[in-house]
Protein backbone atom coordinates (compact mmCIF):
# COMPACT_ATOMS: atom_id res chain seq x y z
CA UNK A 1 0.00 0.00 0.00
CA UNK A 2 1.37 3.38 -1.01
CA UNK A 3 2.08 5.30 2.39
CA UNK A 4 1.83 9.10 2.50
CA UNK A 5 4.94 11.37 3.69
CA UNK A 6 1.96 13.77 4.90
CA UNK A 7 2.00 15.86 8.26
CA UNK A 8 -1.39 15.45 9.75
CA UNK A 9 -2.90 18.14 12.06
CA UNK A 10 -5.15 17.10 14.95
CA UNK A 11 -8.95 16.82 13.46
CA UNK A 12 -10.16 20.12 14.03
CA UNK A 13 -7.40 21.89 14.47
CA UNK A 14 -6.12 24.54 11.97
CA UNK A 15 -2.95 23.86 10.00
CA UNK A 16 -1.13 25.92 7.65
CA UNK A 17 -3.36 29.35 6.75
CA UNK A 18 -0.80 30.70 4.32
CA UNK A 19 -2.95 32.55 1.83
CA UNK A 20 -1.58 33.43 -1.15
CA UNK A 21 -0.99 37.40 -1.70
CA UNK A 22 -0.09 39.44 -4.25
CA UNK A 23 3.64 39.68 -3.41
CA UNK A 24 5.25 35.92 -2.36
CA UNK A 25 5.15 32.93 -3.21
CA UNK A 26 2.82 30.39 -5.50
CA UNK A 27 1.35 28.30 -3.14
CA UNK A 28 2.36 24.29 -3.97
CA UNK A 29 5.13 25.44 -6.36
CA UNK A 30 8.46 25.94 -4.68
CA UNK A 31 10.62 28.77 -6.28
CA UNK A 32 7.43 30.23 -8.24
CA UNK A 33 6.52 33.95 -7.50
CA UNK A 34 3.94 36.40 -8.08
CA UNK A 35 4.84 40.48 -8.18
CA UNK A 36 2.15 42.79 -7.84
CA UNK A 37 3.50 44.98 -11.01
CA UNK A 38 2.49 48.86 -12.54
CA UNK A 39 2.46 48.05 -16.15
CA UNK A 40 1.63 45.19 -17.73
CA UNK A 41 1.14 45.22 -21.78
CA UNK A 42 -2.33 45.25 -22.98
CA UNK A 43 -0.99 42.00 -25.60
CA UNK A 44 1.55 39.48 -25.80
CA UNK A 45 4.43 40.51 -28.55
CA UNK A 46 4.15 37.32 -30.71
CA UNK A 47 0.95 35.19 -28.68
CA UNK A 48 -2.18 34.33 -30.59
CA UNK A 49 -4.81 34.80 -29.21
CA UNK A 50 -6.45 31.68 -27.67
CA UNK A 51 -9.55 32.72 -25.35
CA UNK A 52 -11.29 35.71 -24.80
CA UNK A 53 -9.03 38.32 -22.97
CA UNK A 54 -6.47 35.85 -23.14
CA UNK A 55 -2.90 35.67 -25.85
CA UNK A 56 -0.25 32.83 -25.23
CA UNK A 57 2.88 31.89 -26.68
CA UNK A 58 5.71 28.50 -25.10
CA UNK A 59 6.54 30.19 -22.26
CA UNK A 60 4.13 32.73 -21.49
CA UNK A 61 0.24 33.97 -21.01
CA UNK A 62 -1.18 36.97 -20.73
CA UNK A 63 -5.17 37.48 -19.57
CA UNK A 64 -7.28 39.77 -18.50
CA UNK A 65 -10.14 39.42 -16.21
CA UNK A 66 -12.05 42.91 -17.32
CA UNK A 67 -11.75 45.64 -14.65
CA UNK A 68 -10.45 42.96 -12.22
CA UNK A 69 -6.66 42.26 -12.97
CA UNK A 70 -4.10 41.37 -15.93
CA UNK A 71 -2.19 38.37 -15.42
CA UNK A 72 0.98 37.67 -17.27
CA UNK A 73 2.45 33.32 -16.27
CA UNK A 74 6.24 32.76 -17.89
CA UNK A 75 8.17 30.17 -18.02
CA UNK A 76 6.29 28.19 -15.08
CA UNK A 77 8.12 30.66 -12.52
CA UNK A 78 6.48 33.75 -12.50
CA UNK A 79 2.66 35.50 -12.27
CA UNK A 80 3.23 39.41 -12.57
CA UNK A 81 -0.58 40.85 -11.77
CA UNK A 82 -1.49 43.91 -12.63
CA UNK A 83 -4.28 45.11 -10.74
CA UNK A 84 -7.47 47.20 -11.91
CA UNK A 85 -8.07 50.54 -10.44
CA UNK A 86 -10.71 49.75 -7.63
CA UNK A 87 -10.65 46.09 -8.42
CA UNK A 88 -11.46 43.60 -5.53
CA UNK A 89 -8.56 42.27 -4.24
CA UNK A 90 -9.95 39.21 -3.21
CA UNK A 91 -11.14 38.83 -6.31
CA UNK A 92 -7.56 39.35 -7.94
CA UNK A 93 -6.38 36.56 -5.17
CA UNK A 94 -8.77 34.72 -6.13
CA UNK A 95 -7.94 34.44 -9.78
CA UNK A 96 -4.21 33.71 -8.82
CA UNK A 97 -5.48 30.92 -7.15
CA UNK A 98 -7.13 29.29 -9.42
CA UNK A 99 -6.46 30.20 -13.10
CA UNK A 100 -2.82 31.90 -13.15
CA UNK A 101 -1.51 29.14 -10.99
CA UNK A 102 -2.99 26.49 -13.67
CA UNK A 103 -1.46 28.19 -15.86
CA UNK A 104 2.22 28.11 -14.29
CA UNK A 105 1.84 24.45 -13.55
CA UNK A 106 1.27 23.96 -17.25
CA UNK A 107 4.43 25.84 -17.80
CA UNK A 108 6.40 23.59 -15.87
CA UNK A 109 4.96 20.33 -17.42
CA UNK A 110 3.74 18.86 -14.81
CA UNK A 111 -0.56 18.25 -14.31
CA UNK A 112 -2.50 20.64 -12.84
CA UNK A 113 -6.37 18.85 -12.26
CA UNK A 114 -9.37 20.37 -11.61
CA UNK A 115 -9.72 19.03 -8.53
CA UNK A 116 -9.66 18.46 -4.20
CA UNK A 117 -7.26 16.35 -2.92
CA UNK A 118 -7.20 14.54 0.67
CA UNK A 119 -5.43 12.43 2.81
CA UNK A 120 -8.20 9.45 3.55
CA UNK A 121 -7.93 8.39 7.54
CA UNK A 122 -5.58 5.20 6.22
CA UNK A 123 -3.17 8.15 4.65
CA UNK A 124 -4.24 7.21 0.75
CA UNK A 125 -3.60 10.37 -1.16
CA UNK A 126 -6.84 10.95 -3.13
CA UNK A 127 -7.68 13.57 -5.93
CA UNK A 128 -11.51 14.02 -6.52
CA UNK A 129 -11.49 15.01 -10.09
CA UNK A 130 -14.74 17.33 -11.23
CA UNK A 131 -15.73 20.33 -13.22
CA UNK A 132 -16.90 23.18 -10.68
CA UNK A 133 -20.79 22.80 -10.32
CA UNK A 134 -20.40 18.95 -9.73
CA UNK A 135 -20.30 18.91 -5.75
CA UNK A 136 -16.47 18.40 -4.90
CA UNK A 137 -16.04 20.82 -2.30
CA UNK A 138 -19.28 19.91 -0.81
CA UNK A 139 -17.99 16.38 -0.86
CA UNK A 140 -14.72 17.21 0.39
CA UNK A 141 -16.25 18.83 3.70
CA UNK A 142 -18.20 15.65 4.27
CA UNK A 143 -15.01 13.58 3.88
CA UNK A 144 -13.13 16.26 6.64
CA UNK A 145 -15.86 15.77 8.79
CA UNK A 146 -15.11 12.03 8.83
CA UNK A 147 -11.29 12.26 9.57
CA UNK A 148 -9.97 12.97 6.17
CA UNK A 149 -7.52 15.90 5.58
CA UNK A 150 -7.55 18.58 2.50
CA UNK A 151 -4.70 18.60 0.81
CA UNK A 152 -5.77 20.78 -2.24
CA UNK A 153 -8.63 22.74 -3.36
CA UNK A 154 -9.79 23.35 -6.51
CA UNK A 155 -6.99 23.27 -8.54
CA UNK A 156 -4.48 20.24 -7.43
CA UNK A 157 -0.22 20.42 -8.63
CA UNK A 158 0.57 16.81 -9.39
CA UNK A 159 4.32 16.27 -10.41
CA UNK A 160 5.86 12.65 -11.64
CA UNK A 161 9.04 12.23 -9.29
CA UNK A 162 10.17 9.58 -11.47
CA UNK A 163 8.54 6.50 -9.59
CA UNK A 164 5.53 8.18 -8.66
CA UNK A 165 2.72 10.73 -9.00
CA UNK A 166 3.24 13.20 -6.22
CA UNK A 167 0.43 15.73 -5.34
CA UNK A 168 1.43 18.90 -3.91
CA UNK A 169 -0.70 20.96 -0.90
CA UNK A 170 -1.53 24.47 -1.42
CA UNK A 171 -2.04 26.04 1.74
CA UNK A 172 -6.20 24.91 1.14
CA UNK A 173 -9.08 26.15 2.47
CA UNK A 174 -12.29 24.84 0.98
CA UNK A 175 -14.47 27.42 -0.17
CA UNK A 176 -18.65 26.66 0.45
CA UNK A 177 -21.22 28.36 -0.48
CA UNK A 178 -23.86 30.24 2.29
CA UNK A 179 -26.54 27.07 1.07
CA UNK A 180 -23.45 24.58 2.28
CA UNK A 181 -22.55 26.48 4.89
CA UNK A 182 -25.87 26.42 6.57
CA UNK A 183 -26.65 22.83 5.88
CA UNK A 184 -23.43 21.83 7.47
CA UNK A 185 -24.13 24.43 10.86
CA UNK A 186 -21.51 26.68 9.66
CA UNK A 187 -22.25 30.95 10.57
CA UNK A 188 -21.34 32.48 7.59
CA UNK A 189 -21.16 35.48 9.55
CA UNK A 190 -18.42 33.97 11.08
CA UNK A 191 -16.02 32.79 8.27
CA UNK A 192 -14.12 34.87 5.56
CA UNK A 193 -15.72 35.99 2.18
CA UNK A 194 -13.83 34.51 -0.90
CA UNK A 195 -14.88 37.78 -2.56
CA UNK A 196 -16.75 41.03 -1.81
CA UNK A 197 -20.37 40.17 -2.30
CA UNK A 198 -19.85 36.62 -3.00
CA UNK A 199 -21.64 34.42 -0.76
CA UNK A 200 -19.44 31.84 -0.76
CA UNK A 201 -16.46 31.47 2.58
CA UNK A 202 -13.43 30.03 3.28
CA UNK A 203 -13.92 26.89 5.75
CA UNK A 204 -10.66 26.65 8.04
CA UNK A 205 -10.02 23.16 8.95
CA UNK A 206 -6.86 20.61 9.05
CA UNK A 207 -4.82 20.88 5.91
CA UNK A 208 -2.09 18.97 5.17
CA UNK A 209 1.05 21.17 4.52
CA UNK A 210 3.74 18.80 2.91
CA UNK A 211 4.18 16.85 -0.16
CA UNK A 212 1.95 13.22 -0.49
CA UNK A 213 2.19 9.86 -2.56
CA UNK A 214 -0.80 10.23 -4.83
CA UNK A 215 -2.71 6.82 -4.48
CA UNK A 216 -6.01 7.01 -6.08
CA UNK A 217 -7.83 9.25 -9.08
CA UNK A 218 -11.38 9.90 -8.31
CA UNK A 219 -13.41 11.02 -11.06
CA UNK A 220 -16.78 12.39 -9.66
CA UNK A 221 -19.75 12.37 -12.18
CA UNK A 222 -23.30 13.69 -11.83
CA UNK A 223 -25.80 11.33 -11.11
CA UNK A 224 -28.98 10.43 -9.47
CA UNK A 225 -27.76 7.49 -6.77
CA UNK A 226 -24.43 6.98 -5.00
CA UNK A 227 -21.97 4.34 -7.08
CA UNK A 228 -18.76 3.62 -7.95
CA UNK A 229 -16.75 1.36 -10.10
CA UNK A 230 -12.77 0.61 -10.76
CA UNK A 231 -11.33 2.34 -13.64
CA UNK A 232 -8.81 0.82 -15.76
CA UNK A 233 -5.84 2.73 -17.15
CA UNK A 234 -6.96 3.49 -20.00
CA UNK A 235 -9.69 5.37 -18.40
CA UNK A 236 -7.35 6.49 -16.17
CA UNK A 237 -5.94 8.47 -19.10
CA UNK A 238 -9.49 9.85 -20.47
CA UNK A 239 -10.26 10.90 -16.77
CA UNK A 240 -6.92 12.50 -16.36
CA UNK A 241 -7.10 14.17 -19.94
CA UNK A 242 -10.74 15.51 -19.53
CA UNK A 243 -9.66 16.62 -16.14
CA UNK A 244 -6.95 18.70 -16.99
CA UNK A 245 -6.88 22.53 -16.18
CA UNK A 246 -7.80 24.29 -19.32
CA UNK A 247 -7.04 21.94 -22.14
CA UNK A 248 -7.16 24.74 -24.55
CA UNK A 249 -3.99 26.16 -23.22
CA UNK A 250 -1.64 22.91 -23.72
CA UNK A 251 -1.02 23.29 -27.40
CA UNK A 252 -0.48 26.99 -27.57
CA UNK A 253 2.05 26.92 -24.72
CA UNK A 254 3.79 24.32 -26.38
CA UNK A 255 2.94 21.59 -23.54
CA UNK A 256 1.68 18.85 -25.60
CA UNK A 257 4.21 16.12 -26.12
CA UNK A 258 5.07 17.05 -22.18
CA UNK A 259 1.22 16.88 -20.75
CA UNK A 260 0.80 13.78 -22.80
CA UNK A 261 3.69 12.06 -21.09
CA UNK A 262 2.77 12.99 -17.70
CA UNK A 263 -1.07 11.65 -17.61
CA UNK A 264 0.39 8.35 -18.99
CA UNK A 265 2.65 8.26 -16.30
CA UNK A 266 0.53 9.08 -13.41
CA UNK A 267 -2.90 7.35 -15.00
CA UNK A 268 -0.25 4.04 -14.62
CA UNK A 269 0.79 3.86 -11.28
CA UNK A 270 -2.74 5.44 -9.45
CA UNK A 271 -5.67 3.16 -9.25
CA UNK A 272 -8.97 4.73 -10.86
CA UNK A 273 -12.03 5.21 -9.47
CA UNK A 274 -15.22 6.15 -11.49
CA UNK A 275 -17.55 8.19 -8.31
CA UNK A 276 -21.37 8.81 -9.67
CA UNK A 277 -23.09 11.05 -7.94
CA UNK A 278 -22.06 14.05 -6.91
CA UNK A 279 -24.46 17.17 -6.15
CA UNK A 280 -27.37 15.54 -7.61
CA UNK A 281 -27.12 12.12 -5.14
CA UNK A 282 -27.13 12.64 -1.18
CA UNK A 283 -23.60 13.70 -0.52
CA UNK A 284 -23.28 11.69 2.48
CA UNK A 285 -24.19 8.44 0.51
CA UNK A 286 -21.41 9.48 -1.97
CA UNK A 287 -18.78 9.90 0.80
CA UNK A 288 -19.74 5.99 2.36
CA UNK A 289 -19.38 4.67 -1.31
CA UNK A 290 -15.46 6.54 -2.22
CA UNK A 291 -14.32 5.14 1.17
CA UNK A 292 -15.70 1.65 0.32
CA UNK A 293 -14.37 2.37 -2.76
CA UNK A 294 -10.69 3.23 -2.38
CA UNK A 295 -10.40 0.37 0.75
CA UNK B 1 -17.34 35.82 -39.79
CA UNK B 2 -20.04 33.88 -41.61
CA UNK B 3 -21.97 34.08 -37.93
CA UNK B 4 -22.40 30.13 -37.01
CA UNK B 5 -24.91 30.36 -34.43
CA UNK B 6 -28.77 29.93 -34.86
CA UNK B 7 -30.28 30.68 -31.71
CA UNK B 8 -33.80 28.82 -30.82
CA UNK B 9 -35.17 30.73 -28.01
CA UNK B 10 -38.46 30.59 -26.36
CA UNK B 11 -39.42 30.57 -22.64
CA UNK B 12 -39.55 27.00 -21.51
CA UNK B 13 -41.76 24.46 -22.47
CA UNK B 14 -43.03 26.57 -25.72
CA UNK B 15 -41.69 23.49 -27.90
CA UNK B 16 -37.59 24.32 -27.95
CA UNK B 17 -36.71 20.79 -27.63
CA UNK B 18 -38.81 19.96 -30.28
CA UNK B 19 -37.61 22.31 -32.92
CA UNK B 20 -34.01 21.02 -32.52
CA UNK B 21 -34.67 17.57 -32.54
CA UNK B 22 -36.85 18.11 -36.43
CA UNK B 23 -33.59 20.29 -36.87
CA UNK B 24 -30.76 17.58 -36.20
CA UNK B 25 -32.83 14.94 -37.86
CA UNK B 26 -32.53 16.75 -40.96
CA UNK B 27 -29.09 17.48 -40.63
CA UNK B 28 -27.99 13.94 -39.86
CA UNK B 29 -30.95 11.53 -40.52
CA UNK B 30 -34.16 10.26 -39.05
CA UNK B 31 -32.30 7.92 -36.72
CA UNK B 32 -30.92 10.90 -34.70
CA UNK B 33 -31.36 9.93 -31.54
CA UNK B 34 -32.85 12.92 -29.09
CA UNK B 35 -29.91 11.99 -26.34
CA UNK B 36 -27.11 13.19 -29.11
CA UNK B 37 -28.74 16.51 -29.26
CA UNK B 38 -25.91 18.71 -28.98
CA UNK B 39 -25.72 22.30 -29.08
CA UNK B 40 -28.34 22.94 -26.40
CA UNK B 41 -25.51 24.32 -23.39
CA UNK B 42 -28.19 24.18 -20.88
CA UNK B 43 -28.23 23.20 -17.06
CA UNK B 44 -24.96 21.83 -16.23
CA UNK B 45 -23.75 22.06 -19.93
CA UNK B 46 -23.59 25.58 -20.09
CA UNK B 47 -21.78 26.15 -17.42
CA UNK B 48 -19.00 23.18 -18.30
CA UNK B 49 -19.14 25.49 -21.83
CA UNK B 50 -18.15 28.80 -19.96
CA UNK B 51 -15.53 27.11 -17.99
CA UNK B 52 -13.86 25.41 -20.69
CA UNK B 53 -14.12 28.55 -23.58
CA UNK B 54 -13.56 31.41 -20.90
CA UNK B 55 -10.18 31.47 -18.94
CA UNK B 56 -11.62 31.74 -15.52
CA UNK B 57 -14.35 29.72 -13.85
CA UNK B 58 -18.10 31.42 -13.73
CA UNK B 59 -18.03 29.62 -10.12
CA UNK B 60 -15.77 32.64 -9.24
CA UNK B 61 -17.28 35.48 -11.02
CA UNK B 62 -20.17 37.39 -10.00
CA UNK B 63 -23.85 37.15 -11.38
CA UNK B 64 -23.09 40.48 -13.04
CA UNK B 65 -19.74 39.81 -14.27
CA UNK B 66 -21.06 36.26 -15.74
CA UNK B 67 -23.61 38.35 -17.58
CA UNK B 68 -20.59 40.45 -18.81
CA UNK B 69 -19.10 37.76 -20.37
CA UNK B 70 -21.28 36.24 -22.26
CA UNK B 71 -20.86 38.01 -25.73
CA UNK B 72 -17.56 36.86 -25.34
CA UNK B 73 -18.35 33.11 -24.91
CA UNK B 74 -20.63 33.32 -27.45
CA UNK B 75 -18.16 35.09 -29.86
CA UNK B 76 -15.77 32.05 -28.75
CA UNK B 77 -18.34 29.41 -29.41
CA UNK B 78 -18.80 30.93 -32.58
CA UNK B 79 -15.23 31.05 -33.27
CA UNK B 80 -15.00 26.63 -32.49
CA UNK B 81 -17.87 26.12 -34.30
CA UNK B 82 -18.35 24.64 -38.09
CA UNK B 83 -21.22 24.92 -39.75
CA UNK B 84 -24.07 25.83 -37.76
CA UNK B 85 -24.72 25.50 -33.90
CA UNK B 86 -27.84 25.41 -32.56
CA UNK B 87 -28.48 26.78 -29.58
CA UNK B 88 -31.06 26.63 -27.30
CA UNK B 89 -31.87 29.87 -25.30
CA UNK B 90 -34.40 30.29 -22.60
CA UNK B 91 -33.38 33.76 -21.99
CA UNK B 92 -35.28 37.29 -22.40
CA UNK B 93 -32.99 39.04 -24.88
CA UNK B 94 -31.43 41.93 -23.63
CA UNK B 95 -28.22 44.06 -22.98
CA UNK B 96 -25.67 43.07 -20.84
CA UNK B 97 -24.36 45.73 -17.83
CA UNK B 98 -21.82 46.74 -20.12
CA UNK B 99 -24.55 47.40 -22.67
CA UNK B 100 -24.02 44.76 -25.24
CA UNK B 101 -26.65 41.97 -26.62
CA UNK B 102 -25.72 38.98 -24.64
CA UNK B 103 -26.01 36.73 -27.54
CA UNK B 104 -23.78 39.28 -30.11
CA UNK B 105 -25.27 39.77 -33.56
CA UNK B 106 -21.87 39.16 -35.28
CA UNK B 107 -22.19 35.67 -34.52
CA UNK B 108 -25.36 35.07 -34.90
CA UNK B 109 -26.92 34.24 -38.55
CA UNK B 110 -30.16 33.93 -37.69
CA UNK B 111 -32.66 33.86 -34.38
CA UNK B 112 -36.12 31.44 -34.20
CA UNK B 113 -38.50 32.96 -31.48
CA UNK B 114 -41.52 29.29 -30.27
CA UNK B 115 -44.44 30.68 -28.45
CA UNK B 116 -46.97 28.88 -26.73
CA UNK B 117 -50.23 29.57 -25.04
CA UNK B 118 -49.58 30.86 -21.45
CA UNK B 119 -52.42 28.81 -20.26
CA UNK B 120 -50.33 25.57 -21.21
CA UNK B 121 -46.63 26.87 -20.61
CA UNK B 122 -47.78 27.43 -16.80
CA UNK B 123 -49.23 23.55 -16.81
CA UNK B 124 -45.99 22.48 -18.39
CA UNK B 125 -43.59 24.41 -16.26
CA UNK B 126 -45.29 23.68 -13.29
CA UNK B 127 -44.40 19.40 -14.25
CA UNK B 128 -40.71 20.51 -15.44
CA UNK B 129 -39.75 22.57 -12.34
CA UNK B 130 -42.17 20.29 -9.83
CA UNK B 131 -43.92 23.14 -8.27
CA UNK B 132 -47.61 23.72 -7.92
CA UNK B 133 -49.52 25.41 -10.82
CA UNK B 134 -50.22 28.45 -8.98
CA UNK B 135 -46.53 28.81 -8.35
CA UNK B 136 -46.22 28.29 -12.10
CA UNK B 137 -48.49 30.94 -12.58
CA UNK B 138 -46.98 32.80 -10.35
CA UNK B 139 -43.20 32.19 -11.95
CA UNK B 140 -44.51 33.48 -15.38
CA UNK B 141 -45.28 37.01 -13.79
CA UNK B 142 -41.62 36.49 -12.01
CA UNK B 143 -39.61 39.65 -13.45
CA UNK B 144 -36.37 38.47 -11.58
CA UNK B 145 -33.18 40.32 -12.04
CA UNK B 146 -30.65 38.24 -13.66
CA UNK B 147 -28.43 37.12 -10.05
CA UNK B 148 -30.97 36.81 -7.96
CA UNK B 149 -29.67 33.59 -6.75
CA UNK B 150 -25.81 34.47 -4.90
CA UNK B 151 -26.21 31.93 -1.97
CA UNK B 152 -25.40 28.78 -3.90
CA UNK B 153 -24.07 27.58 -7.11
CA UNK B 154 -26.96 26.19 -9.46
CA UNK B 155 -25.73 23.51 -11.99
CA UNK B 156 -26.73 26.14 -14.62
CA UNK B 157 -25.44 29.40 -14.87
CA UNK B 158 -27.98 32.02 -14.24
CA UNK B 159 -30.78 32.74 -16.92
CA UNK B 160 -33.15 35.73 -17.33
CA UNK B 161 -36.65 33.98 -18.36
CA UNK B 162 -38.23 37.41 -16.91
CA UNK B 163 -42.24 37.19 -17.31
CA UNK B 164 -43.91 35.60 -19.56
CA UNK B 165 -45.24 38.64 -21.67
CA UNK B 166 -42.14 40.46 -20.77
CA UNK B 167 -39.97 37.78 -22.75
CA UNK B 168 -42.33 37.89 -25.34
CA UNK B 169 -41.78 42.03 -25.85
CA UNK B 170 -38.07 41.60 -25.94
CA UNK B 171 -37.67 39.40 -28.65
CA UNK B 172 -40.37 40.76 -30.73
CA UNK B 173 -39.71 44.21 -30.08
CA UNK B 174 -36.03 44.80 -30.92
CA UNK B 175 -34.20 41.29 -30.89
CA UNK B 176 -30.56 42.22 -33.70
CA UNK B 177 -30.89 39.36 -36.01
CA UNK B 178 -33.16 37.94 -38.91
CA UNK B 179 -36.15 36.35 -36.31
CA UNK B 180 -38.82 34.02 -37.58
CA UNK B 181 -42.07 33.56 -34.99
CA UNK B 182 -43.69 30.59 -34.94
CA UNK B 183 -46.55 29.59 -32.66
CA UNK B 184 -46.32 25.90 -30.79
CA UNK B 185 -49.82 25.31 -31.32
CA UNK B 186 -49.89 26.27 -35.55
CA UNK B 187 -46.26 23.47 -35.61
CA UNK B 188 -48.74 21.03 -34.01
CA UNK B 189 -51.61 21.40 -36.27
CA UNK B 190 -49.45 21.83 -39.27
CA UNK B 191 -45.69 20.75 -38.33
CA UNK B 192 -44.91 20.24 -41.99
CA UNK B 193 -45.45 23.24 -43.55
CA UNK B 194 -44.49 25.14 -40.12
CA UNK B 195 -40.83 23.24 -40.03
CA UNK B 196 -40.51 24.00 -43.79
CA UNK B 197 -40.46 27.82 -42.87
CA UNK B 198 -38.04 27.24 -39.78
CA UNK B 199 -35.77 25.65 -42.15
CA UNK B 200 -35.72 27.68 -44.34
CA UNK B 201 -35.41 30.35 -42.00
CA UNK B 202 -32.13 28.25 -40.07
CA UNK B 203 -30.57 27.73 -43.46
CA UNK B 204 -31.17 24.03 -43.32
CA UNK B 205 -30.74 21.79 -46.72
CA UNK B 206 -34.51 20.32 -46.91
CA UNK B 207 -37.52 19.55 -48.79
CA UNK B 208 -41.38 18.93 -48.09
CA UNK B 209 -40.16 15.51 -48.22
CA UNK B 210 -37.45 15.39 -45.75
CA UNK B 211 -39.34 17.41 -43.10
CA UNK B 212 -42.27 15.24 -43.47
CA UNK B 213 -39.75 12.43 -42.30
CA UNK B 214 -38.29 14.39 -39.68
CA UNK B 215 -41.47 15.43 -38.33
CA UNK B 216 -42.96 11.93 -38.58
CA UNK B 217 -39.97 10.54 -35.99
CA UNK B 218 -40.34 13.09 -33.91
CA UNK B 219 -43.86 12.93 -33.15
CA UNK B 220 -44.39 13.11 -29.45
CA UNK B 221 -45.71 9.78 -29.09
CA UNK B 222 -42.39 8.51 -30.48
CA UNK B 223 -39.79 11.09 -28.19
CA UNK B 224 -42.43 10.45 -25.06
CA UNK B 225 -41.53 6.59 -25.84
CA UNK B 226 -37.89 6.93 -26.55
CA UNK B 227 -37.57 9.01 -23.08
CA UNK B 228 -39.79 6.26 -21.11
CA UNK B 229 -36.65 3.53 -22.86
CA UNK B 230 -33.24 5.37 -22.73
CA UNK B 231 -33.96 8.59 -20.78
CA UNK B 232 -33.48 12.34 -21.71
CA UNK B 233 -30.58 13.83 -20.48
CA UNK B 234 -32.17 17.52 -20.55
CA UNK B 235 -34.55 16.19 -18.18
CA UNK B 236 -33.87 18.17 -15.06
CA UNK B 237 -34.07 16.38 -11.33
CA UNK B 238 -37.51 17.82 -10.77
CA UNK B 239 -39.49 16.14 -13.56
CA UNK B 240 -40.48 12.28 -14.28
CA UNK B 241 -40.94 13.06 -17.99
CA UNK B 242 -39.46 15.96 -20.04
CA UNK B 243 -42.30 15.08 -23.25
CA UNK B 244 -45.12 15.16 -20.55
CA UNK B 245 -48.25 15.84 -22.97
CA UNK B 246 -47.24 18.00 -26.11
CA UNK B 247 -50.57 18.94 -27.18
CA UNK B 248 -52.21 22.35 -27.50
CA UNK B 249 -55.31 22.74 -24.82
CA UNK B 250 -53.25 20.81 -21.87
CA UNK B 251 -53.98 22.78 -19.40
CA UNK B 252 -58.09 21.64 -19.53
CA UNK B 253 -59.38 20.32 -16.45
CA UNK B 254 -55.77 21.59 -15.26
CA UNK B 255 -55.82 25.12 -14.81
CA UNK B 256 -58.54 26.76 -12.37
CA UNK B 257 -60.71 29.95 -14.06
CA UNK B 258 -58.86 32.11 -11.26
CA UNK B 259 -55.78 30.64 -12.50
CA UNK B 260 -56.86 31.20 -16.18
CA UNK B 261 -57.97 35.35 -15.36
CA UNK B 262 -54.11 35.81 -13.97
CA UNK B 263 -52.46 34.57 -16.49
CA UNK B 264 -54.88 36.97 -18.76
CA UNK B 265 -54.30 39.53 -16.17
CA UNK B 266 -50.66 39.58 -15.94
CA UNK B 267 -49.88 38.91 -19.55
CA UNK B 268 -52.67 40.05 -21.82
CA UNK B 269 -51.17 42.12 -24.33
CA UNK B 270 -48.70 39.83 -25.34
CA UNK B 271 -51.50 37.37 -25.69
CA UNK B 272 -53.34 39.37 -27.74
CA UNK B 273 -50.14 40.25 -29.62
CA UNK B 274 -49.70 36.50 -30.33
CA UNK B 275 -53.22 35.41 -31.00
CA UNK B 276 -53.24 33.54 -27.96
CA UNK B 277 -57.62 34.04 -26.91
CA UNK B 278 -58.59 34.72 -22.84
CA UNK B 279 -60.35 31.25 -23.22
CA UNK B 280 -57.18 29.64 -23.91
CA UNK B 281 -57.85 29.17 -28.09
CA UNK B 282 -55.81 30.45 -30.48
CA UNK B 283 -57.00 32.81 -33.26
CA UNK B 284 -55.21 32.78 -36.95
CA UNK B 285 -52.30 34.56 -36.85
CA UNK B 286 -49.85 36.11 -39.63
CA UNK B 287 -46.63 34.30 -38.85
CA UNK B 288 -44.50 36.57 -41.49
CA UNK B 289 -46.06 40.06 -40.14
CA UNK B 290 -43.10 42.59 -39.33
CA UNK B 291 -42.24 42.51 -36.06
CA UNK B 292 -41.30 45.97 -34.06
CA UNK B 293 -42.64 47.51 -30.34
CA UNK B 294 -44.88 45.69 -29.02
CA UNK B 295 -48.41 47.54 -28.26
CA UNK B 296 -49.62 47.52 -24.77
CA UNK B 297 -52.60 48.51 -25.48
CA UNK B 298 -55.49 45.46 -24.97
CA UNK B 299 -58.99 45.00 -26.60
CA UNK B 300 -61.88 44.56 -24.26
CA UNK B 301 -61.62 40.77 -24.05
CA UNK B 302 -57.84 40.64 -22.70
CA UNK B 303 -59.10 43.43 -19.95
CA UNK B 304 -58.72 42.27 -16.59
CA UNK B 305 -61.62 40.17 -15.58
Amino acid sequence: MPQSNIDLSPPGRMASTTILTLDGPVSGVPGAFVREVHELPAHLPGGTRIAPWTEALPGALLFEVPRIARFLIKDGQTIDVLVAEGADRSAVKLFLETSARGTLIHQRGELALNAVTLIAPDWKCVTICAPSGFGKSTLAAVLCRNGWTLLADNITRVTWSGTMAVAWPDDARLKLWRDVCEAMRLDPAKLERVRDKMEKYYIPGPSATTPARLSIIVVLRLAERASSRALNVADNVFGLTESTFRTRQIDPLGMRAVHTRIVDQIAGCCRGVLLEGGRRAPVADVARRLAEAIR
Amino acid sequence: MNAPLVLIASYPKSGNTWTRIVFEKLRHGQQFSMNSLDGSYQGIHRRLLFDRLMTVNAADLLPDEVENFLPELYRELAVETSGTAFVKVHDNIRHTGWGEWIYPSDCVRAAIYLTRHPFDVAVSNANHFGISIEAAVDFLAEEMAPGINTTSLPESLDQHFGTWSGHVKSWLGGAPYPLTVARYEDLLSDPVSGFVRLARAAGLAHDASSVAGAVETSQFSVLQEEEMRSGFRERPDTCRLFFRSGRARSWEGILEKNLQDRLVRDHGAAMERMGYRPDGGVSPWNADQKFGSMETNRTDAYSSP
